[in-house]
């Protein structure tokens, strides 16, 4: 009897969809977009650069903000550009939406700066590499591909090649890396001697934000190399805060609070001692995740904090 | 057991080991090989020339100074991209200096720690066949003594063997590179060495192809990362033992500095059974 009983308790277990742990079907966006063509910015654009910035002028954006949808599961989504060599390198940077933190759960105090939870079903992710144009297996808006191709020697030994010319870099090492979700990616592509040459960028879905099943995202190209850029925040200099406001609403607004989200975000990592992040979220709290520590909101004084940092505060009002 | 049932299960075996032999013979064709081959380079060509910080400038030709030969297995050779013969290169591609696809390949030599910080990036594998002749090297052609963390001079071959050992966990010389058989032999104006490129893919007509890096007048080496390699954590000695930078028979043009000598007679090998000899007689000056 017992046995049965349990056995029937188990199979009531084992009815849960976990529907909530995967990003449900929009047809808001599409699964793949053809982004067109970008211009290359001048690295000054990166004290500047907004969703404004970029349609400023009429048909021809100077970079995207924009969506693509989860895939069917079977394909690959994703978004491609191209952009012309300008003859040097050019730094092609991706900021997919929105940002995210681990919160710290140690022993120590609930105020350390990182003990607030991140809100993990906004952000998604996208993965970064391109090269020239005339490599590209792919078709635009239609099919993600690849660089591959083919080099045959003089024995006739055929040897497949990667022609990528740039994969996501790590601020850390320099060398192919994942920045993780949320996490802007860049990599660098030396132009020399391509000047006007097309090349195209692929954005490639990785993952997508649970709450809307849509996933926003920012992209830009940049004079000179990833290191080169003016953002002083950050090791590569390419942080969170290079491209801001790229979370976006299912009918494509700004998604509320969510570029200050971001710059508490980068104030908190230059200053941590200055508690942003913790102050932002206690004033607004459907912003970050949820179940913070007990007292963390209590610990802060939140209305000094709004008083000191205006901007970070009611945004949502 | 009765006779029957003995014979019967001798007959067993006897076809059981027939299978087996029979297996044995099986051709995989994988389409590799192993090369065997000889090395050679003319002693006035082996000649480096040394300077230090008090500005005396000597000549040295001695085969301990002779630095890592590597030798690849390629398509064919090629000398359109550099003043020197080369590997036919694949496509290049931004940054790149392009990869020359290497069929398989292999050294006379290899960067070896000399258990002290002052070898990092400074002795190869198979040129010393004894501690005091590591010392006698640095002593009397680098003019440079062997010193140890504090700067002391090691003048004892067997407090220079103790150091390895401790230093490497070892209780004999067979387990260090650093010390053994040497590779190069005098053969008249020659220096000599055999060498094997194990396990190459194979085509007939395959070229091979090498340099050999030689050191700067500074005796540093340009394949070699100091940065890299195993680490050394002896007590307050804390620092890497250096090793060859990776892909270099893929990218040798970013390796080939001056003073570099490089095959100028590449072997075309047309069957893997006969043994190949490549002579490194251009020596490259930029």
């Amino acid at each position: 009897m017992l046995a049965a009983a349990a056995l029937a308790v188990g199979l009531v277990g084992c009815d849960r969809a976990a529907d909530d742990l995967l990003p449900q079907a929009n047809e808001a966006a599409p699964q793949i977009i053809e982004i067109g063509e970008l211009p290359v910015l001048p690295q000054s654009a990166t004290d500047e650069i907004s969703a404004t910035y970029c349609d400023s002028e009429g048909d021809a954006p100077n970079c995207y903000y924009g969506q693509v949808r989860a895939t069917d599961g079977t394909t690959v989504g994703g978004a491609t550009f191209t952009f012309k060599g300008t003859g040097s390198p050019v730094c092609v940077v991706v900021d997919p939406e929105s940002l995210t933190w681990n919160q710290y759960i140690g022993a120590g105090s609930s105020t350390v700066t990182w003990g607030y939870p991140d809100n993990n079903a906004d952000d998604g992710d996208m993965d970064l590499f391109g090269g020239l144009t005339s490599y590209y297996t792919g078709s635009p808006g239609i099919e993600i591909g690849d660089f591959s191709g083919f080099y045959t020697d003089s024995l006739g030994r055929e040897i497949e090649i990667d022609y990528v010319e740039c994969y996501n870099e790590s601020p850390y090492t320099g060398g192919e890396a994942h920045a993780g979700r949320g996490a802007p990616e860049f990599c660098t592509i030396n132009t020399a001697g391509r000047e006007g040459i097309d090349y195209t960028v692929v954005l490639e879905t990785f993952s997508v934000p649970r709450d809307d099943g849509l996933l926003a995202f920012s992209a830009a190209v940049f004079e000179g190399r990833c290191t080169n850029q003016t953002d002083s925040i950050g090791l590569a200099g390419i942080t969170e805060c290079t491209m801001t406001g790229e979370a976006r609403t299912e009918s494509g607004e700004l998604r509320e609070c969510s570029r200050q989200l971001e710059f508490a975000y980068c104030l908190n990592t230059n200053q941590p001692s200055k508690q942003y992040l913790t102050g932002f979220c206690c004033a607004n709290p459907g912003v970050c995740g949820d179940d913070p520590p007990d007292g963390i909101c209590s610990e802060i004084d939140v209305g000094a904090f709004c008083d000191d940092n205006p901007s970070l505060c009611n945004c949502g009002t | 057991m009765s006779s029957d049932r003995l014979q019967r299960v001798a007959l067993a075996a006897i076809v059981g080991s027939l299978s087996l032999s029979a297996a044995c013979t099986y051709t995989e064709d994988l389409g590799m090989a192993d090369l065997r081959g000889t090395v050679r380079v003319k002693k006035e060509d082996a000649t480096i020339t040394l300077t230090n910080l008090a500005g005396e400038i000597w000549e040295v030709t001695d085969p301990r100074a002779i630095g890592p030969v590597y030798v690849g297995v390629y398509a064919g050779l090629d000398d359109s991209l550099y003043e020197y013969p080369h590997p036919e290169w694949g496509p290049v591609l931004g940054d790149g200096a392009g990869d020359a696809f290497p069929y398989g390949g292999g050294t006379v030599g290899r960067f070896a720690w000399g258990c002290y910080e002052a070898t990092v990036c400074k002795t190869v594998s198979g040129r010393y066949d004894s501690y005091q002749s590591v010392l006698d090297f640095f002593k009397d052609e680098l003019r440079s003594p062997l010193t140890d963390a504090e700067g002391n001079e090691i003048t004892s071959a067997i407090e220079f063997q103790e150091k390895c050992f401790q230093a490497e966990y070892v209780t004999s010389d067979g387990e260090l590179d650093i010390v053994g058989d040497t590779d190069f032999v005098e053969n008249g104006d020659y220096y000599e060495a055999e060498i094997q490129i194990l396990g190459t893919r194979f085509e007939p007509g395959v070229t091979v192809w090498g340099f050999i890096d030689q050191p700067d007048e500074t005796f540093s080496f340009s394949t070699c990362d100091d940065s890299d390699g195993d680490y050394n954590a002896y007590y307050d000695e804390r620092y890497y033992k250096g090793t060859n930078f990776e892909e270099v028979l893929n990218f040798p043009g970013e390796y080939i500095r001056n003073g570099d000598l490089v095959s100028d007679t590449a072997a075309v090998v047309d069957d893997p059974e006969q043994p190949f000899t490549i002579e490194f007689g251009f020596k490259y000056e930029d």
